[in-house]
């Protein structure tokens, strides 16, 4: 993290071939974050530029005594909810199949745990369902469910994220779910 | 409570964010209601099937940092200067279009002091440009009965040689001379403003550059380098050029002999009509500012006489010039 520390102080000095070495270290996890936002890997992609862009062009009010990642995970954020507003008239549903992108088939490590293999593989199945399902959500119904389940934010945090009163962030989280809960059974 | 209510409370109890007697009341329910436990679990089990979806980590396109850092760079250099086509092809009208901006922005200053708002009111004496001083002079007494005005003038006017208006008196505020206004008036003559645009298509555009540069060092002329705007046609390099009138037609022949012409404009703007109509004006207030009395109609005519001095004085220096926009092309 030393190092990640030294790399941002001279991006903040303007050494941009630092900035480069720091997307390095970050691109995954940006980018793996913006894919569960947007549900498809052009709009990740591009998401995950516009982070960078934002990120490089902050950098300067970039306070070290915060995790750098977790400032890249709330400039997308920000990002993605900005652009749920200005498409809020669009109401494009992801139809993307949750783990292909224009990489190919993508590998998904679970993270490891005490199942047996069987439950292991079960489990990674019902986890690809989820994400599928997912995806068929209206963007409103996706977006708080990723900022709960997914980025862990309380229900106070997800109305202050998205400028919206606490009654509606309970009332779309508890919908999102029955909507998921539907598409699942679709897949089941 | 019913399970179709319970069904609203189960998605906030297992986020943790009901209320302690709700939750209380979710957990009681649950206890005996095999319906809502599998409501509950499988509302779980999504929840912990999120969890594990984002703790994968998917690589990023293997083209990803390449295209992120070009953006970058793209946005953060600075971009040659673009002259759209219209622009290129109505360029006089342009920079005529910017002069009347000018005269709009001082117009409407002006029009703000209530000094000129009363001058306006009030017919204007027609000044002709070869007409003396005290043309203007008689022509406002009849408007300004404070009293005899056209000796004010020379009474406190201890240094006739001095024609500056300070923009921005002080107090106590110091009348203002008429020397610079007798001698602009003296001065009226036919003033046009002239401009030329000279395209010319080389071999070399960087020796081309400078070429143009020592001869218009050599005619005394002023340079500015406006980069290499990008046309229709391609790059071009542009500098613009101004030089005194009498040097104007040698400069533009020795220009023209760097390469091909490719085209060769002169526009010539004759402001005298203008400039006679603003030196009306500003004779008119000159009058009324000796005659004022109080300090802050003092200052804002001191601030109108200012500005309209400012203009004239522009006007007599562009009409001893002449403009050439050069355009080198490869």
């Amino acid at each position: 993290m030393t190092q990640v520390n030294d790399l941002i102080v001279q991006a903040q000095q303007g050494d941009l071939s630092a900035f480069e070495k720091i997307v390095l270290v970050f691109q995954d996890k940006v980018y793996s974050h913006c894919l569960y936002l947007t549900g498809n890997s052009d709009d990740a992609q591009d998401l995950a530029q516009d982070v960078f862009v934002q990120s490089f062009k902050g950098i300067r009010s970039f306070r070290r005594e915060a995790d750098f990642g977790t400032w890249l995970h709330r400039i997308a954020v920000n990002l993605w909810i900005n652009l749920c507003r200005r498409n809020k008239k669009a109401t494009v549903i992801s139809i993307d199949e949750a783990l292909t992108t224009s990489q190919g088939e993508l590998l998904r490590e679970l993270a490891a745990s005490d199942d047996s293999p069987l439950e292991q593989i079960e489990r990674r199945e019902f986890s690809g369902m989820v994400n599928q399902a997912l995806n068929r959500l209206a963007p409103e119904y996706r977006t708080v469910l990723v900022l709960r389940d997914m980025e862990g934010y309380n229900y106070d945090e997800i109305a202050s994220l998205l400028d919206c009163s606490l009654g509606t962030v309970k009332s779309r989280i508890n919908r999102g779910r029955k909507s998921l809960k539907k598409e699942l059974g679709k897949l089941l | 409570m019913d399970c179709r209510h319970m069904e609203e409370l189960i998605s906030a109890y297992v986020d943790g964010e009901l209320a302690q007697v709700d939750a209380e009341e979710v957990s009681r329910h649950l206890s005996g209601c095999a319906r809502c436990q599998a409501s509950y679990a499988l509302t779980l089990e999504i929840s912990e099937a999120c969890r594990q979806i984002s703790q994968t980590v998917t690589p990023a396109p293997a083209e990803f940092k390449a295209a992120l850092m070009q953006r970058i760079n793209n946005e953060t250099k600075v971009k040659p200067f673009k002259l759209a086509p219209w622009l290129l092809r109505n360029w006089k009208q342009a920079v005529g279009g910017i002069a009347a901006g000018i005269l709009l922005v001082l117009g409407i200053y002006s029009m703000n002091v209530n000094s000129i708002m009363q001058v306006a009111q009030n017919p204007a004496p027609i000044v002709q440009p070869n007409q003396e001083t005290t043309t203007g002079i008689q022509a406002n007494q009849n408007d300004n009965p404070a009293g005899p005005t056209e000796s004010a003038p020379e009474t406190n006017n201890p240094s006739p040689g001095e024609d500056k208006i300070d923009p921005a008196p002080t107090d106590p505020v110091q009348p203002l001379n008429s020397s610079g206004l007798s001698s602009r008036i003296m001065m009226s003559k036919e003033r046009s403003i002239v401009s030329a645009l000279l395209q010319i298509k080389v071999n070399n555009s960087a020796d081309a550059l400078d070429k143009a540069l020592n001869m218009a060092a050599q005619a005394q002329a002023e340079t500015q380098n406006l980069g290499q705007p990008i046309s229709q046609d391609g790059v071009y390099t542009a500098l613009k050029i101004t030089v005194a009138k009498s040097r104007a037609a040698g400069l533009l022949t020795q220009l023209g002999s760097l390469g091909t012409v490719i085209n060769q404009e002169v526009t010539k703007n004759d402001i005298t009509t203008r400039y006679a109509e603003t030196l009306s004006q500003y004779q008119i207030l000159f009058i009324q500012r000796t005659a004022a009395t109080e300090a802050n109609q003092q200052a804002d005519l001191d601030q109108s006489l200012s500005l309209l001095q400012k203009q004239l004085e522009n006007w007599e220096q562009q009409a001893e010039q002449e403009t050439i926009l050069l355009w080198i092309a490869k």
